[in-house]
């Protein structure tokens, strides 16, 4: 095999892709209407439906699928099916929440998820908690790109291109088009990667599975060599199985990348269209992904840990140098890797960005800016946060799913706001910010506890059972507490206010 | 006057059919199913060239796909109070047979 696979078509492939994101990001920049945040962090919410899906679609589906995902397989076998699942349960909860944060940001000027929560709780401290929460999640989710980035590029080149140049020159690239479009332009770059990601995903299909015969003996393959990883799984893994379809299902709904594209989108209607065929996704998305580590294990042995990472960029290797058909099948899928990775880094830089800018910055050191001021703060944070996270990735510490869990359990901390938020009025500020607080301090410390992984729940899950407990249990208490003091001040004056109002 | 025949309107056909609370239990059961906890252990037949179980959680996903799609379609919701509103709880037009 030569040292890279692909040749030089492959880098010419690469290199073209590359600079027509920059074209689309300087088109983007044509197309801006205002200066404002609104239309450079939500594209205005004009987004039509085909955008609308195909950026929630890149976005959701990252390097994290495509190049963790094998890799779980890889270590785990069959029961990865549970991805599927996963991906699945994260479109189900957004009809929790979706419908009623698009309409509210028909009625007022939302960004940020901050945003919607300063209106619905009106407190500061709340918000600030939860924005942090959510910068913490958001560059650990950065990170894992970045370090996708460099293990693609690596691996993808057979190591001619060393992992920190993947890491670096991808992350300029997105950079450059994030700064210059805005969400126009990190959706119009999305448009032209979720193609390419379904187009590639095609290609591995038809790579790893030619016929259910060919399938049948590798199963039958790994059922001799790994029977483990075929048997219907113990119970200790269909515990984990549940905690994780809760896990992912409920923190994936509250991304804040998400919710800006809920908020960007044109129509209640582009809204309801798009969720109708994400739902289909995982099908076709996350089933080709778990067959790729199923077939690499007989193919590729003796890979642990962070190792397995590398099952794609191996066997896309493997594809491209066995015939003519499959080294253009593996070029599709390379092509999907890098876009997979760079769609979600750009919508999640983004994000990061705005909740940088307006929550952050513009509510204390940049009080009163203006928007455009602002606007230029948060692509200047993204720079600087981007390159401190770069220092980190070119030396890779933990596997690709393991910093996806960990962000999980964050995230999972802030989705009572908003699912309790929207659906029960009496979720008071106080009460959130208690539930948040518990959830967080139980998912940070339980793991360094032996009590972890209780039942073989996720500590996050722990965490936000405590977190959903305190909320409903801090709102009875101080409505009750509220109430009685309004009878001792004004007898006879029954109702209470609301703890928050809502449009 | 003649007299129009008022056909019934969507959320009239709606109300004998399962609300959208038996959705949420349909979802439970599904994504309860494509957990093979209730499976015996060990190496069982293939179907597809899978594992048996793993045909039928992909079946059980299927299901809560299709679910959805028909949730989406029957109680996406398009005005009302943003706040107090959850799917399906103040349906839009379509839900209440308006043509949009």
């Amino acid at each position: 095999m030569s040292a890279n696979p692909f040749g030089a078509g492959g880098l010419v492939l690469v290199g073209v892709y590359l600079a027509a994101l920059l074209c689309v990001g300087v088109l983007a920049k044509r197309a801006r209407q205002s200066e404002s945040m609104r239309d450079f962090y939500l594209a205005g919410g004009g987004l039509g439906p085909g955008v609308l899906f195909f950026t929630l679609y890149a976005t959701q589906y990252s390097g994290n699928s495509l190049l963790g995902y094998p890799g779980e397989a890889y270590r785990i076998g069959f029961a990865w099916v549970m991805s599927v699942g996963f991906m699945m349960a994260i479109v189900v909860m957004y009809l929790l929440i979706a419908p009623q944060l698009h309409r509210a940001s028909r009625q007022m000027p939302l960004v940020t998820p901050g945003d919607w929560l300063d209106h619905r709780f009106k407190s500061p401290a709340l918000s600030l908690v939860a924005n942090l929460i959510a910068v913490v999640a958001l560059s650990n989710y950065l990170l894992a790109q970045l370090m996708a980035m460099g293990h693609a590029v690596a691996g993808l080149s057979g190591n001619a291109v060393p992992y920190w140049a993947g890491v670096v020159g991808l992350t300029v690239v997105v950079l450059v088009y994030e700064t210059i479009g805005g969400l126009r332009g990190v959706a119009w770059t999305d448009a032209v990667q979720g193609v390419l990601l379904l187009l590639g995903l095609g290609g591995v299909l038809v790579a790893v599975v030619p016929s259910p015969s060919h399938m049948q003996a590798v199963t039958e393959w790994i059922a001799e060599a790994a029977p483990e990883k075929v048997a219907v799984p113990d119970w200790s893994t269909c515990v984990n199985w549940a905690s994780t379809l809760l896990l992912v299902g409920v923190s994936g709904s509250v991304y804040p990348q998400a919710i800006q594209r809920i908020y960007a989108a044109r129509s209640s209607r582009t809204l309801e269209r798009s969720i109708s065929f994400m739902v289909f996704m995982p099908l076709v998305t996350m089933l080709p992904l778990l067959l790729v580590g199923i077939v690499s294990l007989q193919q590729l042995s003796g890979l642990e840990g962070i190792a397995a990472d590398q099952v794609m960029p191996m066997m896309l290797t493997r594809w491209a140098s066995s015939s003519a058909w499959l080294y253009v099948a593996s070029l599709a899928v390379m092509l999907a890797v890098i876009a997979a990775i760079m769609s979600t880094a750009d919508s999640v830089l983004l994000t990061l960005s705005s909740i940088l800018a307006k929550d952050l910055m513009g509510k204390s050191i940049l009080k009163g800016a203006a928007d455009e001021q602002l606007t230029r703060a948060g692509k200047l944070a993204a720079w600087i946060v981007v390159g401190l996270l770069v220092g980190v990735a070119v030396v890779p510490r933990i596997t690709l799913w393991g910093l996806t869990e960990l962000k999980m359990e964050l995230l999972l901390q802030i989705s009572p706001l908003f699912i309790l938020g929207i659906h029960w009025k009496r979720l008071t500020a106080a009460a959130g910010l208690a539930g948040m607080a518990t959830g967080l301090v139980v998912a940070l410390v339980l793991p360094t506890t032996p009590w972890t992984r209780p039942l073989g729940l996720h500590d996050g899950i722990v965490g936000w059972l405590l977190n959903l407990l305190v909320c409903v249990a801090v709102s009875r208490w101080s409505t009750a507490r509220a109430h009685d003091t309004a009878h001792m001040s004004r007898p006879g004056a029954g109702s209470l206010r609301e703890p928050s109002g809502l449009a | 006057m003649s007299r129009q025949v008022q056909r019934p309107t969507r959320s009239e056909r709606s109300r004998g059919s399962p609300s959208l609370r038996s959705a949420w239990a349909v979802y439970a059961v599904l994504f309860g199913l494509s957990v093979p906890w209730y499976l015996p252990k060990g190496v069982g037949p293939m179907w597809l060239g899978l594992p048996y179980w793993v045909v039928m959680s992909l079946g059980a996903y299927l299901g809560v796909a299709l679910l959805t799609a028909l949730v989406v379609r029957r109680f996406w919701p398009d005005k009302g109070d943003v706040g107090s509103e959850t799917l399906g709880a103040t349906a839009g037009p379509r839900a209440r047979g308006e043509p949009r």
